[in-house]
């Protein structure tokens, strides 16, 4: 900032080499103050939550005595979400069901979008379309019939349900989502596999396959996190909190414990982990895959 | 100049060399099958049921009773009906219109070499790896009035005392829509990133040297290569925005009032916490019926865009 001022004294006798580069430089401190201040504003969210969850605490007391807080700061918080609440139940669920629904819709889905996306047979643009029409599905004009259905099979309440019902909304997702990185592929691959006397099934399984592991990590990972979000499904096929998944269980503490704020950001960020874990570790797979999947589809 | 790519694009051989008992044909239904098996239990089965249950009164215990078109009728006239068809449709376009001009002006800024880029860059993904159900208890907490920074800022400030962001029926949905800004913008930064870095660099040269300026070789070049991306993302986000449920279940539950209520929210409460699964199932009708028909006029509006081959 300070550099920022002083350059505009000399823009006005503009001529030397000296005076160019203090306003390149000029140029970039401005351009990186602007850019890391948005930044800090995108994260405060965040950053609130970390802080209120080892220390319930004012915004105000907070600016006027940051040290306090961090004097005081502590995972009790933490301790409550995960010794004394339904939370670990929750967790495990959330695993068992995001987890099941995303290698239950990767399955399906891996033959399903290669046949949409690389052969070439009537009815494909029909079928591509429909999975578009299938994301115009209003997900709870699909939840209440299939709480009828699940009800009279035995199914509410169950895990394995609430798996199954899951791939209402992965399968399109994912399909539309591997579908572009199919149609990317060279044409001769399996066609060099297929001479050799395998047939399509075989040629997809042996050259395809091991192929496109990187596009099918990609869409499982983005697949998982439509089932770890999930909430509605879960709200209406699921009565007991033990067998609850973490968004639905995680909402009723909003009635429950509206003023032990600590809890509910250690909580927030319990529930938040998985993801960061996984988004951390495999970030440049998924933007890479994004791009692809945006681009080309 | 975009159609020229566009027509590489959706080169296809011709109609007759192509037939559904081709050896292709076979194969294509046959990986398929499995995919339409699954659909068509989980997600078209209970959608035609859904659109049956809605001539009937059904409380969700007891045997359903025909009503025909009755709560169709009723619909059409129930003023609460259209105040929360209005907040979802403000709710869906107006929240996605500000993702994409955020996302595209953090695209911009993080579209040129520098150093720290891959650090901004995954820093400001960060929302989108945070759960529905974190993000709504976090801007709970935003907007707490209490401990809540935004209206502590206010006070420190002297600006306020302090701002019922979801507590009045004034704010809620807008000071909702917020955070779901906040959640999404990333992913519109995200592609018109990807979208930018394949623009060939050649092009913004010869730009220059015809003398246009960075506004121009922005208008001329950077948006009409970023629109077939762009137009593909507002179409899903705003059917993602139209099905979302969390969000405003969470923080303010529709209220106060139905002042934030949505369609998904209300179509809920009135299936399993009024018993009245026949109505709640003619508004997801009414709903399917909306989104349906957006989805699809978009989609022939803008079909070569979203290459829908």
């Amino acid at each position: 900032m300070a550099t920022d001022t002083q350059t505009t004294p000399n823009e006005e006798s503009n001529t030397s080499v000296l005076s160019d580069r203090q306003r390149e430089r000029a140029k970039r401190v401005g351009f990186h103050g602007l850019l890391w201040s948005l930044i800090a504003i995108v994260l405060s969210p965040v950053l609130w939550m970390f802080v209120v969850s080892v220390n319930q605490i004012g915004f105000e007391a907070f600016i006027g005595d940051p040290v306090g807080w961090a004097a005081n700061a502590d995972l009790s918080g933490y301790y409550e979400v995960w010794t004394e609440s339904d939370f670990p139940y929750w967790f495990r669920n959330s695993l068992i069901v995001s987890v099941g629904a995303t290698v239950l819709s990767i399955i399906v889905c891996t033959f399903g979008a290669y046949s949409i996306g690389r052969l070439r047979f009537r009815g494909r643009k029909a079928m591509a379309t429909f999975l578009l029409v299938t994301q115009m599905f209003p997900l709870i004009l699909i939840a209440i019939p299939l709480f009828i259905v699940f009800r009279d099979l035995g199914l509410v309440n169950t895990l394995t349900g609430l798996m199954i019902a899951y791939v209402a909304f992965t399968l399109p997702f994912a399909i539309w989502m591997l579908r572009g990185f199919y149609e990317n592929l060279p044409e001769s691959l399996e066609e060099a596999a297929m001479i050799d006397g395998s047939t399509r099934f075989g040629a997809v399984l042996r050259v395809i396959l091991p192929l496109s592991a990187p596009a099918i990590a990609t869409t499982a990972i983005f697949t998982w996190v439509l089932a770890w979000n999930e909430f509605v499904f879960a709200l209406v096929l699921i009565n007991d909190s033990e067998r609850q998944t973490l968004p639905p269980g995680m909402s009723e503490w909003v009635g429950q414990f509206a003023l032990n704020w600590d809890m509910l950001m250690a909580g927030a960020i319990s529930a938040t982990i998985p993801l960061l874990v996984v988004f951390f570790l495999l970030q440049s797979y998924i933007v890479k895959g994004l791009a692809e999947g945006a681009v080309k589809s | 100049m975009s159609t020229k790519i566009q027509d590489i694009r959706n080169f296809e051989i011709p109609r007759e060399y192509y037939h559904w008992l081709s050896k292709e044909g076979v194969w294509g239904w046959l990986f398929l099958l499995p995919s339409l098996l699954a659909l068509g239990t989980v997600s078209v089965y209970p959608l035609l049921r859904g659109v049956y249950l809605s001539f009937f009164e059904y409380d969700g215990i007891g045997d359903p009773e025909w009503v025909g078109l009755d709560h169709y009728a009723y619909i059409f006239g129930w003023t609460e009906f259209w105040i929360v068809m209005r907040n979802t449709l403000v709710w869906a376009f107006a929240s996605v219109v500000v993702m994409a001009l955020v996302g595209l002006g953090f695209a911009i800024l993080l579209n040129r070499d520098f150093r720290g880029r891959s650090v901004a860059t995954t820093l400001l993904l960060l929302p989108w790896a945070i759960p529905f159900i974190s993000i709504a208890l976090n801007w709970r907490l935003m907007y707490s009035f209490e401990l809540g920074p935004l209206n502590g800022f206010l006070r420190l400030a002297g600006i306020s005392e302090g701002l019922p962001w979801i507590s009045s029926s004034r704010y809620a949905l807008f000071s909702i829509m917020i955070a779901w800004v906040w959640r999404n913008f990333p992913f519109f930064m995200l592609t018109f990133l990807a979208g930018m870095k394949g623009i060939p660099s050649d092009l913004y040269e010869a730009a220059h040297v015809d003398g246009s300026s960075r506004l121009d070789s922005f208008r001329h070049i950077t948006l009409p290569f970023l629109q077939p991306i762009a137009i593909v993302m507002t179409l899903l986000m705003s059917l993602w925005s139209l099905n979302h449920f969390t969000l405003i279940y969470v923080m303010t539950g529709g209220g106060p009032g139905n002042s934030s209520m949505v369609l998904p929210v209300y179509i809920y409460e009135r299936a399993f916490h009024l018993g009245e699964m026949g109505l709640a199932s003619a508004i997801a009708v009414v709903m399917l019926l909306v989104m349906l028909s957006y989805g699809l006029i978009y989609l022939r509006l803008y079909r070569d865009d979203v290459g829908g081959k």
